[in-house]
């Protein structure tokens, strides 16, 4: 009996189970998550408007360019634009962040996410010569358009990273 | 006298006997076992002057090891890290494994990756113990041996078992989830021997698979594949002449897939020997051994879009022709050879892209015994270098036996190492960081000066205690400076004094249990009396055995604790190895293993290693608790 009991309860949970799935899928599709490779930084810097979804080395969010870091060495490295403003959310997946944080939360970017800064995006491991990729859920705020992107770095090899943003509304 | 078995003596009635049969037991302390590092020829480890240390078959088998690197790491005073740039590096005695020579058979091991020895890749399946012998050594041996020798000494024929056979399943989840057999590691080890009228034939064939394991994930590869293939003849010509030849192919391929970049990896490594070996009646052994080793790696980056970014080709040919001469003189002997060898390097990042070395060197060594107590050694080595200065390697030893069974032993010597083919010639940009590294055609080889003091006690039946005290001074050290930003170089500038005792301690508790320890401290600083980064100045190491009373299972710990000690990393900005800002805990690592043997034919063995699930993301270990379960079938002489 209690193996029916058990089995049933199973049965049942399932559509429960299968339910939940649909909607993280539907938030994604909704989201319009966009997934951007960029250039060989070591072919030149690199600029990205989020606006447009498009390079713009006129108009741009985020730069990604070799920076002099003295002695002769320069290391591959994000930042944004002075024109936004940035916070970071790790307490949620990146999937999941459908909603704009408050205001107060965003803080001027100033170099924060290059390297070296409070959330660099690409750090380097002295002890192994690597570099890799921040975890961070990266939200900034365009203070000329008013408009909120959430932002995941992915991965970096070789002078080239993958990055995925999507547009977050107030709806 | 049977060596590693306790001697019996029984008195019988010769009329009434037929067939005696003895029933040997092992000797726990092995002092009677022979071993050939510290001398170059074989002596009974009890009455070798240099003090050499030896990992044993059984030690072997209750360590749970898959490699070398995996043996050694768990010993006190070694230290492994898993460079993502290839390989383990190894630290003995606080000292990087470039000042260590490694030797497969008393041969060197050619192709290293970083001017080191990859130990991952010799598997431990086909090894039949390891013999490591502290402070500078190359009045034997050469270029290398300045801070000590590791000996791998791989089965010999009269070792083998006639089929030998062992699958092995390793998988690092640590929370020991089923991952399926495609996650994991897996190998399979065969090694046997034929013996064919005068011939003696032995084979060996490994393969190892690694996917989606912990232990590769963190260099982004996702499969590993190696493969070992070899095989040994040796031919009794005659009562006193013996022909030997030996050859060994390996493997490894690796490959790595990501949304940015695809890596391929190929290396392969082929050894082939030849030996002949002579005695007269005159007590002369020659052994001539033509030996000669291939290897390449080749690694290639490609964009998963088409566009290849790297691809890295390095070729290394080394042949080498080596007499040697022992003759015995009583209770004296005397030992000494020839070697001359040409090894030639190709590489996209050396200078030309091609490069050569010759050396042809002579040593001698005379072992006194003045009396049944004190027995000495001295030698003596000469390097001519074809691209540098030549270099002459002496080393004195002695030990002296008083009372029953204590000894003392002391050694001095001097090695050397010369530089390696990139160190002099690298040429070489470095993509990411747009700095350059040029070699330095005029490096000197680095030298050493060493001392080693030591005493011992052995009951063979229950203990045996030693405890040393190793000194030795480094002088050239090659490191690497900037000539200006962004252009780096090597220089002979560093000194250094490393500095160390030793106390290592084997206790049998009862038939059942028997127990090793080891505790290793390390003083190393440089030329400003500074402690040199990597130093860990305490570590220890612990290891019991429990044999069921009807030895149908056997219960393996190891453990080793590692003091905290200052990592070295590198400042990018700075353009040198600095002392990392914060100290390392200290930190311990378990490791148990238990075997069941299930019949004559077949054992059962699983293990556990980090089981208590240490880990450190930048400086290792790298991977965390891990299970392995392995079967072996064994087919010998007695039970086929």
């Amino acid at each position: 009996m209690k193996r029916l009991l058990f089995g049933v309860s199973i049965i049942m949970m399932l559509p429960f189970i299968g339910c939940d799935d649909n909607k993280a899928d539907e938030t994604k599709n909704l989201m319009n998550i966009i997934e951007v490779t960029t250039d060989n930084v070591n072919d030149g810097p690199y600029y990205f408007n989020f606006i447009e979804s498009a390079k713009n080395s006129a108009s741009w969010h985020l730069s990604y360019e070799n920076l002099d870091a003295g002695g002769g060495n320069y290391i591959p490295s994000f930042s944004l634009s002075n024109a936004v403003m940035l916070t970071i959310d790790n307490s949620s997946k990146f999937e999941e962040i459908t909603t704009i944080p408050v205001t107060n939360l965003f803080s001027s970017s100033n170099g924060k996410l290059s390297y070296g800064g409070d959330n660099e995006v690409l750090t380097y491991d002295m002890q192994v010569h690597k570099i890799s990729v921040s975890n961070s859920n990266y939200i900034i705020y365009d203070t000329v358009t008013y408009k909120v992107f959430k932002i995941h770095f992915d991965e970096y090899s070789g002078g080239v990273a993958i990055f995925r943003y999507a547009e977050l509304t107030s709806n | 006298m049977h060596i590693g078995y306790k001697t019996q003596k029984k008195t019988f009635d010769k009329k009434d006997i037929e067939e005696i049969k003895f029933i040997l037991s092992r000797e726990f302390i092995k002092m009677n076992e022979l071993v050939v590092t510290g001398t170059r020829t074989k002596k009974i480890h009890d009455n070798v002057p240099i003090a050499t240390e030896v990992i044993s078959q059984d030690d072997i088998n209750n360590s749970g090891a898959r490699n070398i690197a995996d043996l050694l790491s768990q010993r006190a005073g070694v230290s492994l890290q898993t460079s993502v740039e290839g390989g383990s590096v190894l630290n003995i005695l606080g000292m990087d494994s470039r000042y260590i020579l490694i030797l497969m058979d008393g041969q060197p091991i050619t192709g290293r990756f970083n001017n080191r020895v990859a130990l991952d890749q010799i598997l431990i399946n086909r090894v039949k113990k390891v013999e490591i012998v502290k402070g500078p050594n190359s009045s034997l041996y050469g270029s290398e041996a300045m801070a000590g020798v590791i000996n791998i000494i791989t089965k010999d024929i009269n070792n083998l078992e006639l089929l030998d056979i062992s699958a092995r399943y390793n998988n690092t989840e640590n929370k020991f989830k089923n991952t399926g057999t495609n996650n994991g590691s897996q190998n399979i080890s065969i090694n046997g021997f034929k013996p064919l009228n005068k011939f003696k034939i032995k084979f060996n064939a490994d393969i190892d698979l690694i996917n989606n394991d912990k232990s590769i994930q963190l260099i982004e590869i996702d499969k590993v594949k190696k493969q070992t293939l070899g095989g040994a003849i040796d031919w009794e010509l005659n009562k006193n002449q013996r022909l030997s030849f030996n050859v060994q192919i390996y493997n490894q391929f690796e490959t790595g897939k990501s949304k940015l970049m695809n890596t391929d990896t190929k290396i392969l490594r082929n050894n082939f020997s030849l030996s002949y070996q002579s005695f007269t009646n005159a007590k002369w052994n020659i052994e001539q051994t033509l030996n000669s080793n291939n290897y390449s790696r080749n690694y290639v980056q490609i964009r998963p879009w088409g566009d290849l970014e790297k691809d890295d080709t390095t070729n290394e040919d080394y042949l080498e022709y080596e007499i040697l001469v022992n003759k015995k003189f009583g209770s004296n002997e005397l030992t000494a050879g020839i070697e001359t060898y040409n090894a030639i390097y190709k590489s996209d990042r050396v200078l030309s892209g091609k490069q050569e070395l010759s050396n042809h060197s002579l040593f001698g060594q005379y072992d006194i015994n003045f009396f049944n107590q004190l027995s000495t050694i001295i030698g003596l080595r000469f390097d001519d270098y074809s691209e540098y200065n030549s270099v002459l390697s002496p080393r004195v030893g002695l030990m002296y036996r008083f009372k029953e069974n204590w000894k003392f032993r002391t050694s001095w010597g001097q090695g050397f190492r010369a530089p390696s083919f990139m160190e002099r010639f690298i040429d070489w940009n470095h993509v990411q960081f747009n700095y350059s590294v040029v070699g330095n055609s005029n490096l000197e080889p680095e030298k050493s000066e060493g001392i080693t003091i030591g005493i011992e006690y052995v009951n063979p039946s229950r203990y045996q205690m030693s405890l040393m005290f190793y000194q030795t001074k480094f002088n050239n050290l090659i490191e690497d400076f900037t000539i200006q930003p962004g252009l780096l170089s090597y220089q002979n500038i560093e000194k250094a004094t490393f500095s160390g005792v030793e106390l290592m301690y084997q206790l049998k508790i009862s038939e059942q249990i028997d127990s090793r320890w080891g505790i290793n401290w390390v003083n190393n600083i440089d030329g400003d009396n500074k402690t040199i980064p990597n130093t860990i100045p305490l570590s220890i190491t612990g290891a019991a055995n429990y044999k069921y009373p009807k030895k149908s299972i056997n219960f393996s710990i190891n453990t080793k604790w590692v003091g905290s000690y200052r990592p070295q990393e590198y400042d990018p900005i700075k353009g040198l190895y600095v002392f990392a800002q914060k100290k390392l805990n200290a930190y311990s690592l378990i490791m148990l293993k238990s075997t069941l043997k299930i019949n004559d034919y077949f054992n059962i063995s699983m293990g556990i290693d980090n089981a208590n699930n240490y880990t450190n993301k930048r400086f290792g270990p790298f991977v965390g608790r891990s299970a392995y379960i392995e079967i072996s079938t064994k087919l010998t002489k007695g039970n086929k």
